[in-house]
């Protein structure tokens, strides 16, 4: 850690993941009426798969 | 070294300087080390800056390659928004719907739900999670619809080793007991509409002889969230022009015992509530107001719900929303909108229900649009994985143009991912 600059999260959108595609999560309607979901709210369905719920 | 600028954002809240990179990196900065960050951004040095500074900030960032990356795969329909009813018991006054659905056969027919619910099996091909979403009007107003079409899904579903989830958008007017009951044997997750406390919720929200409907949904609504603590429910609210003070509503619908909350700003060309240029820095400071909140309490507020760590793979991320490619949208009579905020204008319609996608030219507009790089603004914008590249609805709705970005929107978008990420920072302080 320096002391001009810290890290508090590096590349989570990591390189390994770039090919996978799996296609396996959620559709992220970005409609107000709905929740306006955005991709970067998206949970990867492999790395942790949801329970019954949507959320 | 220089900083690709696109890849990039630095961003100041309450006198701390972060810096966010577009592949999920996030890094504290003092005051030196932000401006020594701001002059690589501009390509340049700055002499007033010690050399200290840029060495240890190469260090940490000189890795970094710009980050270019274009999709070539295909989506696949994975999710179905079921418009079960075109009807609705109540009257809102920033209601999308309400001027372009048809009032003749307002109620979808089973037979048209298995339709829809077959078309989907079939269309997802190898995907194993599906979705649908019933909406409106108002979906409990064809309640039968709703549990028919869940139990054939599910079933369907299962024969098909899918795995089906069912999501409801409701007013709460009709989700009684027996109805929640229901709800919960279905496993069927709900959004349910609040604004907020009485006179917010009142000002907007009313039932079709003027009342305001927030004593009546209240009580459906507390017993939904009494059964539903560790998830299965969002609150959705909406805020206008008039009502901008959203962190007051966020922290009313929290006293009466909400958990799960999501509040957003109305969507519509009525100049009286619209949100406008204006509006940006006051929305900055309630933004702030709402973050506050959520790092004193376990409450989610969803679009500070980031899971970066958890989140979408990067080919996922560089794709919208999915309308007419991987969500689709069928209304009572079975006609195939790109979404639910379509329905209605025909020029949208992408097939019927019993013959599936037969516009393929709306459908590739639509494949184009839903890929990040189609939209220059979208490109070279930092959110861009975390945006996805706004509503297509919106854009429709705003600039009568599907491909121009609704500038307000993407505003708003920034304005949540700095303070999502803001409260992940500080999350983290508070754990260590």
């Amino acid at each position: 850690m320096g002391r001009h600059i810290k890290v508090i999260m590096e590349r989570t959108i990591e390189k390994k993941e770039e090919k996978r595609n799996c296609q396996e999560c959620q559709t992220p309607c970005r409609s107000a009426c709905k929740t306006s979901m955005t991709v970067g709210n998206l949970v990867c369905e492999v790395k942790k798969p949801l329970g019954k719920w949507t959320w | 070294m220089d900083l690709v600028k696109r890849d990039w954002h630095l961003f100041n809240i309450g006198g701390e300087y972060f810096l966010f990179h577009s592949l999920g990196s996030l890094y504290q900065l003092d005051e030196e080390g932000a401006e020594a960050v701001e002059s690589l951004l501009n390509g340049e040095r700055n002499t007033d800056i010690s050399g200290e500074v840029y060495r240890e900030i190469e260090e940490i960032l000189g890795s970094y390659e710009s980050v270019d990356f274009q999709n070539q795969e295909d989506l696949t329909v994975k999710s179905l928004c079921l418009n079960v009813s075109h009807s609705c018991n109540m009257l809102c006054d920033y209601c999308f719907t309400s001027h372009n659905l048809s009032s003749k056969d307002p109620f979808m027919t089973l037979e048209t739900a298995y339709r829809a619910i077959d078309f989907l099996i079939e269309s997802s091909k190898d995907t194993k999670n599906i979705e649908i979403d019933f909406f409106g009007g108002e979906p409990l107003l064809n309640l039968n619809v709703v549990k028919g079409a869940s139990i054939y899904g599910k079933e369907k579903a299962e024969k098909s080793s899918k795995h089906l989830r069912v999501t409801l958008t409701t007013n709460g007017l009709l989700l009684n007991e027996k109805t929640l009951d229901l709800l919960d044997e279905l496993e069927i997750s709900i959004v349910l509409s609040l604004d907020g406390g009485e006179i917010t919720h009142n000002r907007f929200r009313h039932l079709k002889n003027g009342e305001g409907s927030f004593g009546y949904i209240l009580p459906n609504a507390v017993e939904l969230a009494r059964r539903r603590q560790d998830g299965g429910y969002y609150i959705r609210g909406t805020y206008t022009a008039e009502t901008l003070n959203f962190s007051d509503s966020f922290k009313q619908l929290v006293d009466l015992g909400f958990r799960y909350i999501s509040l957003e700003p109305v969507v519509t060309s009525d100049y009286r509530i619209s949100i406008k240029e204006e509006h940006i820095p006051f929305l900055r400071t309630e933004y702030q107001k709402v973050a506050e909140e959520c790092l004193k309490s376990d409450v989610k507020f969803f679009h500070f719900e980031l899971p970066l760590e958890e989140g979408a793979c990067l080919p996922r991320l560089a794709r919208g929303c999915g309308a007419g490619v991987e969500y689709i949208a069928v209304t009572p009579n079975g006609e195939m909108y790109p979404c639910h905020q379509f329905v209605g204008h025909n020029k949208f319609i992408l097939g019927e229900i019993t013959e599936g996608v037969i516009n393929r030219k709306l459908r590739e507009e639509f494949v184009r649009l839903n890929d990040i790089n189609s939209k220059s603004i979208c490109k070279d914008c930092w959110a861009r994985y975390l945006c996805g590249g706004g509503c297509l609805a919106n854009n429709f709705n705003i600039n009568r143009d599907i491909s121009k970005p609704y500038r307000i929107g993407c505003e708003i978008q920034k304005l949540r991912i700095e303070y999502a990420l803001w409260l992940r920072a500080k999350r983290m302080e508070v754990k260590v």
